[in-house]
C-alpha cells in the first residue's frame, strides 16, 4: 500500500520499479479505494521510478483515463524510460494524455 | 564476444508472481552478450507479454505449468514460451491491438503487438485444448 495520494482531486501515483501485470493489479486495487474514497478529478502517473513496464501499465493506464472521462478529468504522464514511451507512443496514447516533462510542471497540475 | 551455444530450461507454475522470475531469468541468460540497455529491456518485455499471456490465459481458474526454454548462439538469443493449456481459436484476432478476451481485467490488449515490436522475430503456435507456443528471437549486442 501507499503508492498513491490525493491533492485537490488529483490522484497521484508513484508507480513501482517494475510494472507488469502483478504489480498493475495491486495499483488498481489501490486506485480503486481512492476513486470511493475520494472525488477525483485528474490522474497523474509518475514513471521516475519505474525501470521496467509491459503492456500491462498500459492496461492500467486505459482503465483510469475511462474512469475520469465522465468528469471531463485529464490523464498525465511524468517520467518514463525511451522503451516505456515507445510504448505509449504505439498504444496510441498520444494526444489523449498529457505528458509532463519535468517535476514543476507536474506540482502545477494539483496546485 | 564469441559465446558457445547454451541452453536453460525452466518450469514455474502460472501465479502472477512468477511473471518476474521468469523474464529476469531470461534477461540474465541473455546479458552475456553484452546487449545495451534498451535492448534488455525491450527483451525483457517481449518476453513478459508472452508469460502474462500464458498465467491469465492458458489454464483459467486452475493451476498449469509454464515452460521456458533459452537458447543463445552467435549474438541470438531464442525463447520458447510454451504452455499445455486451453489455446488460441483464432490466432490472427487475438493478434490485433487493442483485441482482448478479458474486458474486465484492464488488459490492454497490446501483449502480441509488443512481442512483435520488441523482438526481431516471433512466431504464435497455438492449438485448441493441447496448448500454447510462443517463439521470440533477438539479436543482442548491435551496437
Amino acid at each position: 500500500m501507499g503508492a498513491c495520494h490525493v491533492r485537490n482531486q488529483c490522484l497521484i501515483i508513484r508507480m513501482p520499479r517494475e510494472v507488469d501485470h502483478f504489480q498493475a493489479e495491486i495499483i488498481r486495487g489501490e486506485c480503486e479505494i481512492m476513486f470511493f474514497k475520494s472525488c477525483i478529478r485528474d490522474v497523474i502517473f509518475d514513471f521516475s521510478d519505474t525501470a521496467f513496464m509491459d503492456s500491462s501499465g498500459i492496461g492500467l493506464i486505459l482503465g483510469r483515463m475511462q474512469q475520469v472521462y465522465p468528469v471531463e478529468g485529464q490523464v498525465y504522464l511524468f517520467g518514463g524510460s525511451p522503451s516505456i514511451r515507445k510504448m505509449w507512443e504505439m498504444s496510441g496514447l498520444s494526444g489523449r494524455v498529457v505528458l509532463l516533462e519535468t517535476a514543476e510542471e507536474m506540482r502545477e497540475v494539483y496546485a | 564476444m564469441k559465446t558457445k551455444k547454451n541452453e536453460m530450461d525452466l518450469i514455474f507454475w502460472n501465479y502472477p508472481e512468477n511473471e518476474r522470475i521468469g523474464r529476469t531469468a531470461a534477461a540474465v541468460f541473455a546479458a552475456i552478450l553484452n546487449p545495451t540497455m534498451e535492448e534488455i529491456s525491450d527483451f525483457k518485455t517481449a518476453v513478459s507479454e508472452a508469460i502474462t499471456n500464458a498465467i491469465i490465459h492458458a489454464y483459467p481458474g486452475k493451476e498449469g505449468k509454464i515452460f521456458m526454454h533459452l537458447e543463445r548462439e552467435g549474438r541470438e538469443v531464442t525463447v520458447h514460451i510454451r504452455d499445455e493449456g486451453v489455446g488460441i481459436a483464432d490466432i490472427q484476432k487475438s493478434m490485433e491491438p487493442m483485441y482482448t478476451t478479458l474486458e474486465e481485467e484492464e488488459r490492454s490488449g497490446m501483449g502480441f503487438t509488443f512481442m512483435e515490436a520488441f523482438s526481431d522475430e516471433m512466431r504464435v503456435e497455438s492449438e485448441p485444448g493441447r496448448g500454447t507456443s510462443v517463439y521470440l528471437m533477438k539479436k543482442m549486442g548491435g551496437r
